[in-house]
């Protein structure tokens, strides 16, 4: 499979939204990015989305690898698509596309002043628009699955030991209101790694009374040209044990729950994706 | 097994050589006679030691557990050094960052070109990087985020340039292996041979395997393991490459495990390839007395993969080095529990693996993470993690020990640091294992640790990229007034006998 550079991404990947003004053409304020035709030192004015280390960057030149084709003047000011590249004494980011600063307004209608939340939201937008089911309510229960009380009844290895191993608990999460999806019972089951692996220490761990807002994903399939299940690694098509037939689902990324107190500021999120 | 006795401060003086900005003569210590291993004291010249904490200014707020670190320094140029550690994407994208140093590792950047996924945090589950000897090739072996399906997922990869912006090449997706450890070198004719030691769930019982490259980029499979295990062999697999083609590697031969209290017994055992890994059948070059290939350097060997070493989650830990001088000279290290203490031992053959050495050359109690490589003038080096004190006096030593006759050993005390600040955010704390190499007389390493930036933490100097006040002890963000909690950095040390 070959390489795809970063600078085929369409601009509404760009993470890295902001106003700059173009300092110097053909230079480079970071000495490991060689000084080309392509790069130019750009003092950034506001940045509109962007992740913490590059919110900071306000009012601070940095090095910009300009999109293919553009031909900004010194002193220009540009919208630029960008994304991170270089992190170091000073920040190199790669540009996807450059706009004149007037569109900004139409792209910002509705976001906040605060960038990083803006970027926090434009990709739960996109998380609640690939979710099979956004539902609220509450944790009635958690239960240790069939294929986790298995593997201790087992002398050796049931099934591979890895300390990336898992750990899964389910959640039986009793709904109050539907957001996205159409459940068929009145409780859906969550699948969660309880384990603190790198792996797996990010997604969200659930305990009996937890309330909020899940966005649910099915069982994703093996990715494209991805061997077949190994042995005895069982597939997420999983069935419920808590509540024997009922589909479940998981919630691994961060964005996936939100607990009640934030119930509220995820509802705009929630509506702009539905519409989207 | 004792413990070894309190090593004996023995403060060096010497030139600074070399030129490296920030280097400085160690100063040492000297380790004394301690369990079985019989250690005179060293009267080694003092050596050379640059010590970088690898977080650069413009990351001055990061907080992130930076734990399980490997380098990678590139023969053809040594001012190119690559390394990786479970770093998130500062970025945020669909992508992991490698660390970059294009000045022999005194300033890094952080460079985002390892296929990852941002809802899963932009980083990876495990990650290896190695260099091409002469190729300029840099290799990667990780666990691919996001999971899918229930497994983990290997990918292979390589890069001809480790600074461009274009995601590493896929070279190798496979499903359900663990702990891929990637090591690579140049042969006559300009073909990298490249070897990536692994758990490999999907390769029947007999689980440590090796995919191996004569060309570094169509790769094939080798199970290493030919004894019987109860359902699997452990984490680490580990090749050492020579340039006259032997390649060895070792691991963790799982004999027994109980899978509710995480207890087991293993066989480090040694295997041998004398061609690059074209042996018929590959790596089997080794035969034990029941015939069996691979050699048991030693057999039954206690483990807990539940266990933890203060913050630290171990079960098992091996390294493995071969002399470029002699490629019949060969170390091995590994962890084990003596008495319920995690405990390295560091053995050594003459023989090309055949036999070893009957009792330890080396022994350290309550420690972690062996690293081994071998340098250009046959000393071989050492690099362990030791938790020390108790109670909140806790703390993680990371030494670094050269010898080069195996009996005498020079200590150089790389850091002392907090093993309770910060607490950690996931397993592993400072990784599952640390790394070490040697390109001339001179040793690469890396490891990670607290960053709270107290000088006296760092008994051979050490020089911040972040920002940082050593009087006040405090980190601070990319604005110079923002205080910054500590948290796990990795750090590039150097050091020349």
């Amino acid at each position: 499979m070959a390489g795809k550079t970063k600078a085929n991404q369409v601009p509404d990947e760009a993470k890295f939204l902001f106003k700059g003004t173009v300092r110097k053409l053909g230079a480079s304020a970071l000495a490991q990015v060689p000084k080309s035709e392509e790069t130019a030192i750009v003092r950034v004015d506001e940045v509109l989305h962007a992740p913490p280390a590059l919110a900071k960057t306000v009012g601070k030149e940095i090095t910009v690898k300009l999109a293919k084709g553009a031909k900004p003047k010194v002193g220009d000011q540009v919208l630029f698509h960008a994304n991170g590249w270089l992190f170091g004494k000073t920040v190199a980011v790669e540009s996807v596309k450059q706009e004149a600063p007037a569109l900004a307004k139409a792209m910002m209608a509705g976001r906040t002043a605060d960038p990083t939340r803006n970027l926090k939201d434009r990709e739960l937008e996109n998380r609640v628009a690939s979710a099979d089911m956004v539902v609220e309510g509450e944790v009635s229960s958690v239960h240790l699955p069939e294929s986790e009380m298995a593997a201790t009844r087992a002398a050796g290895p049931a099934r591979p030991v890895s300390e990336h191993d898992p750990k899964w608990r389910e959640a039986v999460v009793t709904v109050k209101t539907v957001h996205k999806g159409e459940p068929t019972t009145k409780q859906v089951v969550v699948r969660f790694p309880s384990s603190t692996d790198v792996q797996w220490h990010r997604a969200p761990k659930f305990h009996a009374g937890d309330r909020g807002v899940w966005v649910l994903q099915s069982p994703k399939a093996p990715a494209a040209g991805a061997a077949a299940q190994p042995k005895g690694a069982p597939t997420l098509a999983m069935t419920a044990t808590a509540i024997p037939g009922a589909a479940v689902y998981t919630a691994l990324s961060p964005m996936d729950f939100h607990p009640a107190g934030q119930a509220d500021t995820v509802a705009s999120v929630i509506r702009a994706a539905k519409n989207s | 097994m004792p413990k070894r006795k309190p090593a004996a401060k023995n403060a060096k003086s010497g030139k600074v050589g070399r030129g490296a900005k920030g280097a400085r003569p160690a100063t040492g210590k000297r380790p004394q006679a301690g369990g079985r291993t019989k250690q005179k004291q060293a009267a080694a010249a003092a050596a050379t030691v640059l010590l970088v904490n690898m977080i650069p200014q413009s990351l001055s707020g990061e907080t992130n557990q930076d734990s399980e670190p490997t380098l990678a320094v590139n023969p053809a140029n040594p001012l190119q050094i690559a390394a990786s550690a479970f770093t998130p994407d500062p970025g945020g994208g669909d992508v992991a960052p490698i660390y970059v140093s294009t000045d022999g590792g005194n300033t890094w950047v952080l460079n985002s070109i390892v296929p990852s996924d941002s809802a899963s945090g932009s980083m990876t589950a495990d990650i290896t990087v190695a260099f091409g000897s002469s190729s300029n090739v840099l290799y990667a072996g990780i666990i691919r985020l996001p999971v899918v399906n229930n497994t983990t997922r290997l990918n292979i990869l390589s890069t001809q340039n480790f600074l461009s912006s274009t995601t590493m090449t896929v070279l190798v997706d496979r499903m359900g292996v663990d702990q891929p450890y990637v090591q690579a070198a140049t042969n006559a004719s300009g073909a990298d041979q490249v070897f990536v030691g692994s758990n490999d769930f999907g390769s029947s019982s007999q689980t440590a395997t090796i995919d191996q490259s004569r060309n570094g980029t169509q790769f094939s499979q080798v199970s290493i393991e030919s004894r019987t295990t109860p359902g699997q062999d452990g984490p680490p697999v580990r090749p050492a490459i020579h340039s006259d083609g032997t390649v060895y590697a070792v691991f963790h031969g799982w004999r027994t495990f109980d899978q509710n209290s995480g207890a087991g017994t293993a066989d480090i055992v040694v295997v041998r390839d004398d061609n690059f890994g074209n042996g018929n059948p590959p790596f089997s070059a080794l035969q034990d007395t029941d015939n069996l290939s691979g050699v048991r350097v030693v057999q039954n060997s206690a483990f807990n993969f539940s266990d933890f070493l203060g913050q630290e989650r171990t079960g098992g830990a091996v390294s493995i080095a071969v002399d470029p001088t002699n490629s019949s000279a060969v170390y091995v290290a590994w962890a084990d529990l003596q008495n319920g203490v995690d405990t390295i031992h560091l053995r050594k053959s003459t023989n090309r693996g055949v036999a070893w050495s009957a009792s330890d050359i080396n022994t350290v109690s309550s420690a972690t993470n062996p690293a081994l490589a071998v340098s250009g003038q046959g000393t071989i080096g050492f690099l362990y993690q030791q938790l020390t004190g108790g109670g909140s006096a806790q703390q993680f030593e990371t030494h670094f020990q050269y010898s080069s006759d195996g009996q005498n050993w020079t200590d150089v005390v790389l850091a002392t640091t907090p093993a309770n600040i910060p607490t950690k955010t996931f397993d592993p704390y400072l990784g599952d294992y640390c790394h070490l190499l040697s390109l001339g007389n001179d040793f690469y390493g890396i490891f990670s640790a607290s960053n709270q930036p107290n000088q006296s933490n760092f008994p051979n100097g050490v020089t911040y990229q972040r920002n940082h006040d050593f009087n006040a002890q405090q980190l601070f963000d990319t604005d110079g007034t923002t205080p910054v909690a500590p948290s796990i950095d990795p750090f590039f040390f150097k050091v020349s006998p």
